[in-house]
């Protein structure tokens, strides 16, 4: 358990001795400034809710995580302290976590950021807090998922840009399979179909929490896809020893 | 304290380790050399538990590596091959990461950090970031990294490469300062390195076991060496008469004479008598240890290896 917390607070720190935490906290908060008050059109719609700050969340972050994950093995097994974090008395599964852990805090920060958003609006009006909570919870659970498949793919390639670019095709597709316009061109051709993206993919979950209901089938999809993913890594990890 | 029985290590096709046993006990400090792709590098990974063998057993401190690498991760002290580290981490914060990863903490992680940096004279770079420390300096961040947690077992994977020859002496001291009370294993492409700081030399040849002996058996044949300053007649054979000598040998101009002993006797006192009463200009009166180079040189060529 200490481990963990060694290696994610290593983790999380280097992140702020490169651009990469700045540009990812900044790059952030531009967004959801920008999906909040121009796409949204918060005064246009002159109603205290804060509906648009999540609406692009699931693409935001599918493009941006994979920022964060790509370097964590890849950067390892480029410079060869992979064989370090190896053969100290560590299980595979307290390096995943504590890389695991480590990016989960920088997304958790680039999130507090956003806070001044709903706060804004409820000083400007009654503000319902439920979905604002779900919502931050949705966000977390969410860049968990992302985060853990960005980790299996870094652990798979010893070039940066390859687990960027492959991290970004796998994280934007679990997403937008379930996009709502997707859903509506896939009703078209079949109901099975439909039911099957809405299931596996990211975005129409992430709807339903961020509506401020908080399916519990939701929360363990997230999880389980988080747990699937960290799990494959580590026996990636352990395949390692037999190369 | 580390025992290979049979380790064998293939690559697909590729055969890197060939079924290799040796035994090291305790104290020793194992010279590990031999052609670059030799098998070094992957028998070492195989003792840190990094490679698992694909037959054979590896035994560190009376577990199995491969069943329980944990146990002895914990004892290896270990610095891979290019001395892997984060460039843009502070010394300081490296070595506490390590430490903490390895377990260490609070104020047993402070006293380790300090004895680790005072051993690798690093105290005047513990603030810096590593991407702005020497070849030199890195080297002693990586050794210092490997002994935070005063381990029994120290693995270096070429510890001075790419050092110039003062780091390389200065590297050279420190292993043999650790040595003293742990279990080193080191690899390199220097045999004078391996005189010099081991006790033991193990050399791999297209990963087999080609020597493994004491460096005193290895280098225990010496012999004395006579240079005269012009050519004299008669020396060789007033030589072949001396009780103690074995043999003889004679460069071609008859100027230079090596002389063999029986038990490795000192010659010296005995040929200056002699060449005092013979009246023989005495240019050089020298013992000569047998190289380790010619050793390595014929075991490699035996074992069907190129150059050493």
């Amino acid at each position: 358990m200490s481990r963990i917390c060694v290696l994610a607070a290593k983790e999380f720190k280097s992140f702020f001795s490169s651009w990469v935490a700045y540009f990812f906290i900044l790059v952030f908060v531009m967004a959801s400034l920008w999906f909040f008050f121009f796409h949204a059109e918060f005064f246009g719609r002159g109603r205290a809710e804060i509906r648009g700050l999540f609406e692009w969340l699931p693409l935001t972050l599918a493009i941006l995580v994979p920022g964060l994950t790509m370097r964590q093995w890849a950067r390892e097994r480029e410079m060869g302290s992979i064989e370090l974090l190896l053969t100290l008395p560590a299980s595979t599964s307290e390096l995943v976590l504590g890389k695991f852990f480590g990016c989960l805090a920088l997304v958790f920060v680039a999130l507090l950021f956003t806070l001044g958003i709903p706060i804004t609006a409820s000083s400007l009006g009654d503000l319902d807090w439920g979905p604002v909570v779900g919502g931050y919870c949705a966000a977390l659970l969410l860049g968990s998922a992302y985060i853990a498949i960005g980790l299996l793919v870094s652990s798979w390639f010893t070039d940066q840009f390859v687990a960027l670019i492959t991290g970004w095709m796998i994280c934007v597709f679990m997403a937008a399979i379930s996009h709502e316009s997707v859903l509506f061109w896939a009703t078209d051709i079949s109901k099975t179909l439909a039911d099957t993206l809405g299931f596996v993919g990211f975005w129409s979950r992430f709807d339903s929490i961020e509506r401020g209901v908080l399916d519990f089938r939701d929360v363990a999809y997230y999880l389980s896809v988080t747990g699937l993913f960290l799990y494959l890594n580590t026996c990636r990890l352990r395949l390692q020893r037999w190369a | 304290m580390i025992e290979l029985i049979e380790v064998t290590k293939r690559y697909g096709d590729v055969v890197a380790v060939h079924g290799i046993s040796f035994q090291v006990d305790r104290g020793e400090i194992i010279g590990l050399v031999g052609p670059n792709g030799a098998g070094k590098t992957t028998t070492m990974k195989m003792i840190t538990g990094y490679l698992a063998p694909t037959s054979g057993k590896l035994v560190v401190d009376g577990k199995d590596v491969l069943s329980d690498p944990i146990h002895a991760q914990a004892r290896i002290g270990y610095l891979p091959e290019n001395n892997p580290l984060y460039p843009e981490m502070v010394v300081q914060d490296y070595l506490s990461f390590m430490g903490k990863m390895r377990g260490l903490r609070g104020s047993q992680l402070a006293v380790r950090l300090r004895t680790a940096a005072a051993a690798c004279d690093l105290r005047s770079v513990i603030q810096r970031p590593i991407r702005q420390l020497s070849k030199g300096f890195r080297q002693r961040v990586g050794i210092a990294q490997a002994i935070i947690h005063d381990p029994d077992i120290l693995i270096l994977d070429e510890p001075t490469s790419g050092l110039d020859p003062n780091q390389i002496v200065e590297i050279r001291d420190l292993i043999q300062e650790l040595g003293r009370n742990k279990t080193v294993i080191l690899s390199t492409h220097i045999l004078s390195e391996v005189e010099e700081t081991c006790s033991r030399a193990i050399m791999i040849v297209a990963g087999r076991l080609a020597v493994d002996e004491k460096i005193e058996t290895l280098s225990g044949g010496q012999r004395t060496r006579l240079a005269l300053s012009k050519t004299t007649d008669g020396v060789l054979k007033k030589l072949e008469g001396l009780d103690e000598v074995v043999k003889v040998e004679a460069s071609n101009d008859k100027r230079e004479f090596w002389i063999e002993s029986k038990n490795n006797a000192d010659l010296a006192p005995t040929l200056f008598a002699l060449a005092v009463e013979q009246g023989w200009q005495v240019a050089e009166l020298a013992r000569e240890r047998r190289s380790l180079e010619n050793v390595f040189r014929e075991a490699s060529r035996a074992a069907g290896g190129e150059k050493s």
